[in-house]
């Protein structure tokens, strides 16, 4: 599964993707963090309106879709339009339902 | 002599008209790399035990792909597994389709030929917008949901000019998916094409063990027909599905139940949850009185059933299922009225902090205003102070629009700041709705067994209304003899 998240930003397409992760205070910035504390973490910054929508799940699991809108270094990338976001609960029965990225439509860039 | 050319012109004639049969198996996608096994391994192996046993059933298989018992479980009832041909990808359903089309198409399968297909991966809900059918996970990825999937999915929809050409040459067309949200394929029904499903549209299918799915290709067997596997599956499983047919008595039955048991088939699960879903939904409903009329509905249906059917063990079971319905209407009546009492339709409300008219922010050369919206419950959830002082920093830090935007959001917090001192004043218990429903620890295993006491009822209510309906029209499951 962490092999699919690295593989998936290091060729990634702009779109709008799923995924459940994490919101992060992490200096100046407010992110989101997929697969956190593994090799193949990745962090998402975005805007100071996109930010606000990801503020109530802050440090908290939250699952939902956004658009990915570029992609900065391997392991950086940015992305908008956040919708759907829902808590999300935790199976430890389920591994692979951690964390994720998944590619659900391809857009253009803007 | 004139007896031997007799024989020898019918016998050619037999040979030339010999009716062949078609079985297509696919399924297996959406599974996570890693494991040697797939969720599916056990239906495979016995829709493979029936390939095996009948030969006169000429296979076509595309199954999964990355897995090792997966793929031996292929070999070893349908011939060698050869990944490039048939692994479970999209571009090999693509090809295998059209591959079938050629074939109805040049009479290669002809009239009074039987084809079946048979479908077992992980299935998508209906997307109401453009789908008859639904979508089904291919192995180009794992899914990431169990309602939506996402991964990588094909169409059943691509299925639609399958059924028209078999209809077109006369050739009878079965379709058996046992894939979660089956009863959506359904749609794929005609005159001539029989279809099944392991479940119905809102609901997940299981395999394995005593599972409908796993019921339903044990019993396929040489010389029954499609809807005679159906009912003695049907008869007789233990998971919280609802499986369907399209016969004109099964479509019958199906629309006079199945929504009405739709909530009662659900149950908490932390990773593919409908129920808590149903609750936030029913909570925030206007008509508060619809679950108690679904009830009446159905307890009437029983009680008018049981004045017509005879049998002491069908008497007992359509009463159990009455007890079983009712239970969990209590149960969810219960949480409900705990829902409420938390503030849980008003949690559920979106509130939205707009920054002044009077204040514009300048977007790109458009003067416009920034929103912030929440959920009441989310709002709650939320840490201002902490998420206004890095607002605050960010309006100092930056320049410009960013700059405005910031502040604006900064200037909208302490609008919601003031919603949500008012809320929490006017009521103290939204407080505890962020916990709600984590003060429950055994809500998963309560509501499962609830739920699994009503599927299992309701076995037999379906079959007496089944046996009993008087709709008529075309029957090709009846039609379609193994």
């Amino acid at each position: 599964m962490l092999w699919l998240i690295f593989t998936a930003l290091a060729h990634a397409s702009c779109g709008v993707y799923e995924f459940k992760g994490t919101p992060r205070i992490v200096g100046d910035q407010l992110l989101l963090v997929i697969a956190e504390n593994s090799r193949s973490e990745r962090i998402f910054t975005t805007d100071a309106t996109e930010q606000a929508k990801l503020a109530p799940f802050l440090d908290r699991e939250v699952q939902g879709e956004f658009q990915l809108t570029g992609v900065q270094s391997p392991k950086e990338a940015s992305a908008s339009e956040f919708v759907a976001l829902e808590d999300s609960e935790h199976d430890p029965l389920n591994p692979h339902y951690q964390s994720y990225l998944r590619l659900k439509e391809v857009r253009p860039c803007p | 002599m004139r007896f031997v050319f007799s024989f020898l012109f019918v016998a050619l004639s037999v040979s030339a008209l010999a009716q062949s049969n078609h079985l297509v198996v696919m399924g297996g996608g959406g599974e996570p790399k890693g494991s040697p096994s797939t969720i599916f391994d056990a239906e495979l192996a016995s829709i493979g035990a029936f390939a095996k046993s009948n030969p006169h059933w000429q296979s076509s298989v595309i199954f999964d792909g990355g897995h090792a018992q997966t793929e031996a479980i292929v070999s070893q009832h349908f011939g060698r597994f050869n990944s490039a041909g048939q692994t479970f990808s999209g571009k090999n359903f693509e090809a295998l389709i059209a591959l079938y089309e050629r074939r109805l198409n040049s009479g290669e399968i002809k009239s009074g030929d039987k084809l079946l297909i048979h479908i077992n991966s992980h299935g998508a809900l209906r997307n109401a917008k453009g789908e008859e059918t639904h979508r089904i996970s291919t192995s180009d990825a794992a899914i990431t949901n169990l309602q939506t999937l996402g991964g990588v999915t094909v169409p059943l929809d691509r299925l639609k000019q399958l059924t028209e050409l078999a209809a077109k040459k006369g050739v009878k067309l079965g379709i058996v998916d046992l894939s979660c949200h089956s009863g959506s394929t359904l749609n794929l029904a005609n005159a001539n094409t029989c279809v099944i499903s392991a479940t119905g549209p809102e609901h997940y299918s299981f395999g394995g063990g005593a599972t409908f799915s796993a019921k339903f290709n044990q019993a396929m067997a040489k010389g029954k027909s499609l809807e005679e596997v159906f009912l003695t599956a049907r008869s007789n499983y233990g998971d919280t599905s609802f499986p369907m047919i399209s016969t004109p008595q099964g479509r019958d039955v199906q629309s006079r139940i199945y929504e009405l048991l739709t909530p009662y088939l659900y149950y908490f699960d932390p990773q593919s949850d409908k129920h808590t879903k149903y609750l936030e939904q029913e909570v925030q409903s206007k008509n508060t009185c619809a679950p108690q009329e679904d009830l009446k509905e159905l307890v009437t249906l029983v009680e008018e059933l049981l004045k017509t059917v005879g049998g002491a063990d069908t008497q007992r079971e359509l009463q159990y299922f009455k007890t079983a319905v009712t239970n969990y209407f209590n149960y969810l009546a219960k949480t409900r009225e705990e829902m409420r009492s938390a503030g849980f339709p008003q949690a559920m409300e979106r509130v939205s902090f707009c920054t002044n008219l009077k204040s514009p922010i300048n977007r790109r050369g458009a003067r416009t205003r920034e929103c912030t919206e929440y959920r009441v419950k989310d709002l709650l959830a939320l840490d201002i102070n902490r998420v206004q002082a890095h607002f605050r920093d960010m309006s100092r830090r930056s320049k410009g629009e960013e700059a405005m935007i910031a502040q604006a959001i900064v200037s909208n917090l302490d609008q919601a700041r003031k919603k949500k001192d008012e809320l929490l004043r006017q009521n103290p218990r939204l407080a505890r709705v962020a916990d709600f429903w984590k003060q429950n620890p055994n809500r998963r295993q309560e509501t499962f067994a609830l739920a699994a006491h009503v599927s299992k009822s309701h076995q037999r209510l379906f079959e007496k209304l089944y046996r009993q309906s008087p709709a008529t029209g075309p029957n090709p499951c009846r039609d379609f003899v193994l």
